[in-house]
């Protein structure tokens, strides 16, 4: 390992600093289950975080970011979370949709919308899932033609987390008559406030409503809104997952890791730690907490070049199933006041069980995971599909 | 042992279930959760006779045993039926002095493994919230029962069977799921990785069932086992669904969560999992466990006292 810059001691004196007074209320909140806390407040935060030049550090300093290394983002990530920030409303825009229009965007694009993710006043949200394409993602009926230097768009996305905060959505759409699967697709920059376009919230068993819908009912973008070209939308929406799991993986660790120093202290404090089969479930988490960090420290210097190692693969299956252990945990410990909801509300570690019941859903199922380890870690032979469709590409 | 119930017998747990998912149907239970007005079923249980399941036949009930009462809460299971009736009919009525079952009952025994009761069943204004948005539960009040041992046998019982029936709820709202919802261009439920999960679910059904229903016909330790693998078998099966149901099984929409939530709350009551677990462990190794082939046939009689 190599050594790591000053990044790390700076942010945190920032953060130190910076994360305070008005803010302090959103100390480990907006985690995974909690995201509808303090909408307006997190929006300012992440203006905050823009002023100071803290989105964006891993871009290029050609589009104002600082060029940092792996190990630096890991050192932000992890600070950002070991200091309580909370859930970052505008990750979709810098560590998703940034990283790809300065892969593959034209400059044209980069000077219209990296300005907006860096200040963090333009926030997205991901226009990939449909009714009908979940699992079998590539089975986009979202269409997009072009009309007079437009493209004009119809159809239905679904699962699309923050919409009712998002300014723009990238879409994935299906642009070439008769194509099937990945083939024909268009990635498109679409602004969200416009007459075409209506965003329903999805009510969760939770009883808040982080997902959304979103219908296309002839809603517009210009031509040139397009990343890559006509037929390249599926590889575009592969490499943008491609810079998912990167850095933040070690952030959402730290997350993690203070839920399960939560639970340790409520088993310790409510006597549950006497228990021997609480104590060895307690002491697996551990251990599984340990095997993920290592890992994904292995991994991301595995990848430094670019290419996501095979070990990539298998992060989503270890971290989702032993998340969702966690939140059992959570409530086998609380013991029977697990059911008791106090004042009315959720609390951390109900959230947590409930949220986690999604963990080996949301992002790819356990199942179509282990499809993916199957054929392209293991190269076996892929599912047969039915209906007789043949996917090329 | 026998494990078939008589004609008569069945017939009761068929109208019970009829009953109760004809009435309590998800309708009833979202209107429920919105704290909107809903049909008042305790005059509909008394004229059915249902609340007389298990009180003697001098006093004009029906005496069946707790095993039939067992099917009865199956079936409440599976209709999620959030009434206490229940807790009422299975568990305070037989519990009752005799003086008592002449006029209508409406109270919970009280019991160390049950924190929180229906507020029908209570004079308590300490309301508590339940994970489960059906269940309107009060903080039950300390003191002594003479017979808790046989309350909390009977509480043990119940519950395993309402999970029972909460799975195969879940467990068949999955198997639709899987028939109609299609990607890949065909239904889910062809592909391995989601049936072998409603399997799995099944199986475990089937096996625990006739530990539950041995468990309300001998008692002992068989209780332990029986409300031990009612859990196992319910978080299975609501794991299950959820992940064959994907994204929507997250959702308010379809109707999984509320089954989902009655078993999170019920596996906790009358005893969690490391509760019975304990039990089970100490009969096992630390009690005067029968261990051998010799004792398979041999028939338990439950003791007071037990379990």
């Amino acid at each position: 390992m190599s050594q790591t810059s000053n990044l790390r001691a700076e942010f945190s004196a920032w953060m130190h600093a910076n994360f305070c007074g008005e803010y302090e209320c959103l100390r480990g909140r907006a985690t995974p289950g909690d995201e509808d806390a303090f909408p307006g407040l997190r929006l300012k935060w992440e203006r905050e975080m823009g002023a100071a030049g803290w989105i964006g550090v891993g871009w290029p300093k050609a589009y104002g970011g600082r060029d940092a290394s792996l190990e630096d983002l890991v050192s932000f990530n992890e600070e950002y979370a070991r200091h309580g920030g909370p859930g970052r409303a505008g990750h979709i825009g810098e560590t998703l949709l940034a990283p790809t229009i300065i892969a593959y965007g034209t400059e044209a694009q980069k000077q219209k919308y990296l300005p907006g993710i860096k200040a963090g006043t333009e926030f997205w949200c991901q226009g990939y899932s449909e009714p009908n394409a979940g699992s079998d993602l590539s089975n986009i009926k979202t269409k997009a033609r072009l009309e007079n230097g437009r493209w004009i768009i119809n159809g239905q996305k679904i699962w699309t987390s923050l919409a009712m905060d998002s300014d723009y959505i990238f879409v994935v759409a299906r642009a070439e008559d008769g194509s099937v699967g990945r083939c024909g697709l268009v990635f498109l920059l679409v602004k969200l406030d416009q007459v075409g376009i209506d965003i329903r919230p999805i009510k969760q068993m939770s009883g808040t409503a982080e997902f959304n819908e979103v219908f296309f009912e002839g809603a517009m973008c210009d031509e040139a809104d397009i990343i890559g070209g006509i037929g390249d939308g599926w590889k575009i929406a592969m490499a943008l997952l491609g810079f998912e799991r990167g850095a933040s993986t070690l952030g959402q660790q730290m997350i993690f890791a203070d839920e399960f120093r939560q639970i340790a202290s409520l088993a310790k404090r409510n006597g549950m730690m006497q228990d021997p089969m609480i104590r060895q479930r307690i002491a697996k988490a551990y251990a599984g907490l340990k095997i993920m960090r290592f890992t994904a420290l292995r991994t991301l210097e595995a990848s430094q070049g670019g290419e996501l190692s095979k070990e990539g693969y298998m992060s989503k299956i270890f971290w989702a199933s032993w998340h969702r252990d966690l939140g059992e945990l959570a409530m086998d410990v609380m013991g029977a006041s697990a059911e008791i909801l106090d004042d009315g509300e959720y609390n951390k570690l109900q959230k947590l069980f409930l949220f986690s019941r999604s963990d080996t859903i949301y992002g790819g199922t356990n199942q179509i995971q282990r499809n993916i380890i199957a054929e392209r870690a293991l190269g076996m032979p892929k599912e047969p599909r039915g209906g007789g469709i043949v996917i090329k590409g | 042992m026998d494990f078939r119930f008589t004609q008569e017998q069945q017939d009761l747990i068929d109208a019970a279930k009829a009953f109760f998912d004809g009435e309590n149907t998800p309708e009833r239970m979202r209107k429920m959760a919105a704290g909107e007005p809903t049909t008042n079923l305790w005059p509909q249980f008394a004229k059915l006779g249902l609340l007389g399941i298990m009180v003697p036949e001098s006093a004009g009930g029906l005496e069946q045993p707790l095993v039939v009462m067992a099917g009865i809460a199956e079936a409440a299971g599976y209709a999620g039926l959030p009434d206490p009736y229940i807790e009422l009919a299975g568990i305070t009525v037989p519990h009752a002095e005799n003086d008592e079952l002449s006029g209508p009952i409406r109270r919970a025994v009280r019991s160390n493994l049950r924190p929180y009761i229906d507020a029908a069943l209570s004079t308590s204004n300490e309301a508590v919230i339940s994970i489960d948005p059906l269940r309107n539960l009060v903080k039950a009040q300390g003191g002594n029962d003479t017979a808790i041992d046989s309350i909390n046998f009977h509480g043990a019982i119940l519950t395993a069977a309402q999970l029972i029936g909460l799975s195969k709820r879940m467990l068949d709202i999955s198997v639709d799921y899987a028939q109609t919802r299609h990607q890949f261009g065909k239904a889910i439920g062809s592909f391995q990785a989601v049936k072998h999960h409603l399997a799995n679910v099944h199986t475990q059904i089937e096996f625990t069932r006739p530990m539950v229903h041995l468990a309300a016909m001998k008692g002992g330790a068989a209780v332990h086992n029986a409300k031990i693998a009612a859990i196992d078998t319910a978080m299975l099966a609501a794991e299950s669904a959820i992940q064959v149901h994907g994204g929507m099984g997250y959702t308010y929409e379809v109707d999984l969560h509320f089954f989902m939530k009655r078993t999170w709350a019920l596996c906790g009551e009358w005893g969690d999992r490391n509760y019975h677990m304990k039990k089970l462990e100490d009969y096992v190794l630390n009690g005067d466990a029968e261990l051998g082939p010799e004792h398979t046939f041999k028939t338990h009689v439950m003791k007071s006292g037990e379990p």
